[in-house]
């Protein structure tokens, strides 16, 4: 999607910046805003009060410290995976198998931190995340390695490698981690305490993984902006032909942007289980890899932004159950203000309606005189291959 | 043109006799043609009449709108505003429907054919038949098979297009066209993909087609063919008609000053040189696709340090697993690749390009440049991880930008601002950024393929100039070319690829075209036509 | 051109199909030490292929679906969303309709009105055709969880009128195929019978011809007067229709014909990957749903058998034998050359 240094080769150009976050925030944004319309048609319809049921929401998301730290804390998975996906994606690879990767994350932070109880915490906690960051790696280098060698379709093994994942995780929990035998769902033996992340609210289940994920966030943005490795990542992503042209390893590229995809991915199972879950169990985030991809659309791949998308979309969860208890409102019917929102979105960043807005703003060629005409650019036809 | 050459032999006397327009009626009439895209007028207020039963050609340089204006009169494009009239009636030609309902047909420049598709199917594609909706393919055969009789495309019908030969797949084309009763036929750029032998024949089946009654406009940027093949010549610069002429009563000066707008030299400077070192040697090299198939079959190929050596060959013949392994883009599983005695046959890309071996890849949007990114960032696709335009991995910015201004200034990219999208540049600008890139590091070994393909006479004689002067500097030169005009004014020695292996090497002033077009069809070169190097002028 | 499968490539699949399915088993079988011939028994008997041919019929109709938008060009991946809305319609307009067939044709309505977005969103807006998918799903993951809370709050299942299994008169009869082939809903037979009905439009009509070379050269095509943006809306409306109805068969599929939340469970998936496996080709993709079925009725016997094997890990053996597939000799597939590129039309 929109390339950062596009347009310009100095990095401070102050009036490109301003063009540059307005359009990053402004399209989304404006999509969110349709999205809360449609919803609050929706709710009429169903003969509901959009506006007692919004104020519920804004409440339940972000009504008191308790509500925020809620928020916040659903927030940081979301993030998590909306950078690795974005990441993978300014490589020109479409990564659908955070689920799995979360999941493999997930499980090996809860088994690397069940173990070894009587660890220091801070060697504990970086042990833990570290095996989450490694193993949410490895599951998404698998399919791509696949692509590499035998071309096999990424996007399908992937998203079968999801739910291979779910069942491998509901396999582990039933049998070699479990935690005992009279429970009604199963769950993982316990993490240790000493691997579990410190909060960072007292009383509040906020936790340091919001850290983790904001610098992840931060590095992300340095690394894309301003490093060769984030250059070179941007050129395989636009034309991996050219790169190989010019000498750059494009399926190198391609095996690292997967990894790094998935290991954020399973930094945010991580987060889940080390910041407040503490087991593993069943079916503990079966949707936030998918509702990921949509932070990562609707924050138009850029660091900061996919930031905004991710708090949104909390926001929208946990303002959900209090619209739930107070306005009475189906929680599902947040669900579709999501969706609405992602297809607002995929609509106003398509290629055609960003063509569209581009004409309307260049002016139409006038018909020169008699004489001979100033050089202008030939439109190159298309060549066919 | 040789083949130009031969044709004017066969082709009938008529040639040059004046086209009288008397007494014949305009088929075809355009009236203050106008046709926009975004930020360019592509056709600017164009007449043109053509008479029924004439060979008429559409001569300008590439970017002058010829194209264009056929495909508005096919039904591609829409006319922003003008008439068309086709036998004196008004008439508004929505699609190719609409066009071929009218009797018009096209033969485009890259074919509009279905490789996977059979010859009959992509002949009765879009038609409906008598069964509808079932095809009916037998009853077609019949209808076809006497088309394909006619021209001799001696080809099953069943055969997938993909397999046919460039010359073969022309023919598929032109019976589409007529199959739907065209009488009046543009050939785009028909000549493009064809080797001499193929272009005689064409001209005969066009003759063939003018003496049955059907009309010809035949779009070109060749001036000898056009001289040879056509009753009248309209030439068309930067979207405008500059006149008609009667091909009886030009000449090849008059026609190019009317494409250019100014006196033009007709050949290419060059002092001859001494050549140096062998640079580059490939030995018995072997290669294969991704499909397993043979792509180099022993080659061998050297290099010399300030000779130009120009590669002549049918598309297809193995030029491309040829660059690609030379740059360290497809392995080798045969033979080695040795550069100033080190052998490199095994050396990742980006090294080679460290050591000095560069290239112009064929596509320079696919493969030569990353359109969504800046000039500045396209100049340096190769060396933008090292100092001094990076440090510690963090990239320089500024010292970035002032190269990229210096290179842009020194190799006359236009407009002159490095930060704008390549993808915004015209393509003989486009061109530029990708020589400039190769060049400006004095490279040691310079690998042109097709190096001015699609360019006008502008862009492609400077690059011309830079090739040149980079030999001067010593480089050791490899052109890969389709214009075989281009190969005949530029090298100092000519090779022929086919099948996979060079067949001949000579110097240029000891060939010439016919001996190159039998050798590129497969002939051997004992039994290759030996004459004395005809006078080379070239301009597209 | 091929028009029916290649002689190699029907020996390949049966093989390697063979091949796959036993290699599965034995890799379950070494987990315990369990009896062979009770593993044996089960994959034999007459009710396994019939269990078999009710797993594959959704598959079958979504990837029949999938294949004629993919040869229009347009790739879709969108079928989980088309199968899921369609089960969730076919459950409630059966339910409300108290006919199975009310429910069949919603289905295949609400099918084609995903099909209607994802076309608008791929072929008028241009977008990445996997990123309008992803979207479709989550979408109807949110439409049929909202839909079902509000039709369903008291989130008892209740069973709506399916399609009854069929008896003919002489072949339901027989011992062995009987059982296995011959006592089927006429959904299933629909089915298997839509498989020559595809083969046939495909490759014997003009407007197949037109469809395929929409997506392999739209440009081409165009110049020969086709309406390339038309042909690809009807091609994903069609699909989207016949997509739809497999949600229909996935829901009688189940015993109690029923709906759940994700009924789906990523099976459009997996009738994506019959695509390709199918080598694009009719014939092709029904080999490919009856084995990916396969894999599916095999993990619910082995639950119900209580082979020892952890049933989690059984169910992960649909997944498995699909992935192993796509990767051993779904190599390099090439599919309509121009899949998942939008097509401009130009001045």
């Amino acid at each position: 999607m929109s390339d950062p240094t596009r347009g310009k080769v100095g990095a401070f150009d102050r009036r490109a910046w301003s063009r540059l976050l307005l359009g990053s925030v402004g399209l989304p944004a404006l999509s969110v805003l349709v999205a809360i319309v449609i919803g609050a048609v929706m709710m009429v319809l169903m003969g509901f009060d959009p506006r007692q049921a919004y104020a519920a929401l804004w409440q339940g998301a972000f009504g008191n410290v308790i509500q925020i730290s809620e928020t916040l804390k659903t927030a940081t998975p979301l993030l998590l995976c909306g950078l690795g996906i974005s990441f993978a994606f300014q490589a020109g690879a479409f990564n659908i198998g955070a689920v799995g990767q979360m999941y493999a994350g997930a499980l090996a932070a809860v088994i690397v931190g069940g173990l070894f109880p009587n660890m220091p915490a801070p060697l504990h906690i970086g042990l833990s995340t570290l095996a989450a960051f490694v193993a949410g790696g490895l599951w998404a280098l698998a399919p791509a390695l696949l692509k590499v060698y035998s071309g096999a379709n990424e996007i399908i093994s992937t998203i079968l490698l999801n739910y291979i994942g779910i069942y491998l995780v509901d396999y582990m929990i039933s049998g070699p981690i479990k935690i005992g035998e009279h429970r009604d769902a199963p769950t993982s033996w316990p993490v240790a305490d000493s691997a579990v992340y410190p909060k960072l609210i007292p009383h509040t289940q906020l936790h340091l993984g919001l850290l983790i994920a904001l610098a992840a966030m931060v590095v992300l943005f340095v690394v894309m902006r301003y490093t060769t490795l984030g250059h070179r990542v941007r050129i395989v992503g636009q034309n991996p032909v050219a790169a190989r042209h010019a000498g750059i390893r494009s399926d190198r590229v391609f095996l690292l942007a997967f990894f790094f995809s998935g290991s954020l991915a399973g930094l945010a199972g991580a987060s889940e289980i080390l910041g407040y879950m503490t087991h593993l169990i069943s079916g503990f985030a079966p949707n936030t890899g998918y509702d990921a991809i949509a932070v990562a659309l609707l924050g138009g791949f850029e660091p900061f932004v996919v930031g905004l998308a991710a708090l949104f979309f909390a926001g929208l969860q946990t303002g959900a159950i209090a619209m739930e208890a107070v306005a009475r409102l189906p929680a599902q019917l947040v669900g579709m203000i999501r969706v609405l929102a992602i297809l607002a979105v995929l609509a106003a960043s398509s290629p055609r309606i960003v063509e569209l807005a581009n004409r309307s703003r260049l002016a139409k060629p006038e018909l020169p005189a008699a004489s001979p005409p100033p050089p202008v650019p030939a439109v190159e036809t298309p060549e066919i291959p | 043109m040789t083949g130009a050459a031969a044709a004017a032999q066969s082709v009938s006397p008529r040639r040059h006799q004046p086209f009288s327009t008397e007494g014949r009626a305009p088929v075809l009439e355009l009236r203050q043609v106008v046709k926009k895209f975004a930020g360019l007028v592509a056709n600017d207020r164009v007449d043109l009449t053509v008479f029924a039963g004439e060979v008429h050609a559409l001569l300008g340089e590439n970017g002058a709108g010829k194209s264009t204006l056929m495909k508005v009169v096919y039904g591609l494009y829409q006319a922003d505003s003008g008439e068309i009239l086709v036998k004196n009636q008004r008439v508004t030609i929505r699609t190719p429907q609409v066009a071929m309902a009218l009797g018009i047909g096209m033969v485009h420049q890259h074919f509009m054919l279905i490789p996977n598709f059979s010859i009959i199917e992509n002949v009765v594609l879009g038609l409906k038949s008598n069964q509808y909706p079932l095809l009916g393919l037998r009853q077609a055969m019949e209808r076809v098979q006497t088309f394909a009789d006619d021209f001799g495309l001696n080809a099953p019908l069943a055969t997938k297009v993909g397999d046919l030969t460039v010359g073969q797949q022309q023919k598929v084309e032109i019976i589409k066209a007529l199959y739907r009763g065209a009488r009046i036929l543009i050939l785009d750029e028909p000549t493009a993909v064809l080797l001499p032998q193929e272009t005689d024949e064409l001209f005969r089946l066009a003759q063939k087609l003018r003496d049955g009654g059907v009309t010809i406009i035949f779009i070109s940027h060749k001036l000898k063919e056009v001289l040879a093949i056509s009753d009248r010549i309209t030439v068309m610069r930067r979207g405008r008609v500059v006149r008609t002429f009667d091909t009886a009563r030009t000449t090849a000066t008059e026609l190019a000053e009317s494409m250019v707008g100014q006196s033009v030299e007709l050949t290419v400077a060059k002092d001859p040189r001494q050549p140096g070192a062998a640079c580059l040697e490939v030995r018995n090299a072997c290669a294969r696709d991704g499909q397993g198939r043979q792509k180099l079959d022993g080659l061998h190929l050297t290099l010399r340090a300030g000779e130009i050596q120009g590669l002549a060959g049918v598309d297809g013949n193995g030029q491309q697993a040829l660059v690609e392994s030379i740059m360290g883009l497809r392995g080798l599983y045969q033979g080695d690749i040795q550069f100033r005695g080190l052998d490199i046959t095994r050396t990742a890309t980006a090294e080679r390009l460290a050591a000095g071996l560069e290239h112009i890849p064929e596509n320079r949007q696919t493969e030569g440049l990353v359109l969504g990114m800046s000039v500045a960032d396209n100049l340096l696709l190769d060396t933008f991880e090292s100092p001094p335009y990076a440090a510690h991995g963090l990239r320089q910015f500024k010292v970035v930008a002032a190269d990229a201004q210096r290179v842009t200034l020194q190799f006359d990219i236009r407009p002159p601002t490095p930060e704008v999208e390549v993808r915004t540049l015209s393509g003989g600008n486009q061109q530029k950024v990708v020589v400039a890139r190769a060049l400006r590091t004095n490279p040691a070994v310079l690998i042109a393929m097709q190096p001015t393909r699609g360019l006008d006479v502008g862009a492609a004689s400077y690059i011309h100039k830079q090739i040149v002067a980079a030999r001067d500097r010593g480089c050791a030169v490899l052109i890969i070319s389709s214009e075989l005009d281009e190969i005949m004014a530029l090298s100092d020695v000519i090779s022929v690829i086919y099948e996979g292996r060079l067949v001949e090497t000579r110097p240029a002033a000891e060939t010439n075209l016919s001996r190159i077009g039998f050798l590129m069809a497969g002939g051997k070169p004992e039994e290759a036509p030996v004459g004395p190097a005809e006078e080379i002028t070239y301009l597209t | 051109m091929k028009t029916l499968l290649s002689r190699a490539a029907l020996r390949n699949s049966v093989f390697y199909g063979g091949l796959i399915l036993a290699l599965v088993v034995a890799l379950v079988l070494a987990w315990r030490t369990t009896m062979v011939s009770s593993i044996l028994a089960i994959v034999i008997a007459p009710e396994f292929v019939r269990a078999a041919l009710i797993a594959a019929t959704p598959l079958l109709l979504a990837a029949l679906g999938g294949l004629i938008s993919e040869l229009s060009g347009v790739l879709n991946m969108a079928l989980e969303s088309m199968m899921l809305i369609g089960a969730f319609t076919a459950y409630t307009a059966s339910d409300y309709g108290h006919s199975p067939w009310v429910g069949l044709i919603a289905a295949a309505a609400a099918g084609l009105l995903i099909g209607l977005l994802h076309a608008f969103f791929s072929i008028t807006l241009r977008s990445n055709q996997i990123v309008s998918a992803v979207a479709l799903n989550l979408f109807a993951l949110a439409a049929t969880a909202l839909g079902f809370r509000v039709l369903y709050a008291s989130g008892v299942f209740v069973s709506a009128p399916g399609f009854e299994p069929l008896h003919i008169p002489f072949l339901s009869d027989l011992p062995y195929l009987g059982i296995a082939l011959f006592s089927h809903n006429i959904l299933i037979y629909l089915a298997l019978l839509l498989v020559p009905i595809t083969w046939f439009i495909l490759y014997k009509t003009s407007w197949g011809l037109t469809l395929r070379s929409v997506g392999e050269h739209p440009l081409a095509a165009s110049t020969m007067g086709i309406n390339v943006t038309r042909v690809r809306y009807l091609a994903v409306l069609l699909s989207g229709a016949v997509a739809g109805m497999s949600g229909s068969a996935l829901v009688s599929a189940s015993n109690i014909n029923a709906f759940q939340e994700n009924l789906s469970a990523g099976r459009g998936f997996i009738a994506f990957a019959a695509v390709i496996f199918g080598r694009w080709n009719p014939i092709g993709i029904s080999f490919g749903a009856i084995l990916f079925g396969l894999g599916d009725a095999l993990q619910i016997r082995l639950q119900a058998y209580g082979v020892g094997v952890p049933y989690q890990l059984l169910l992960m053996l649909p997944y498995l034998i699909t992935l192993v597939a796509l990767v051993t000799f779904m190599r390099h597939a090439h599919g309509p050359a121009a899949s998942g590129q939008p097509y401009t039309e130009e001045g």
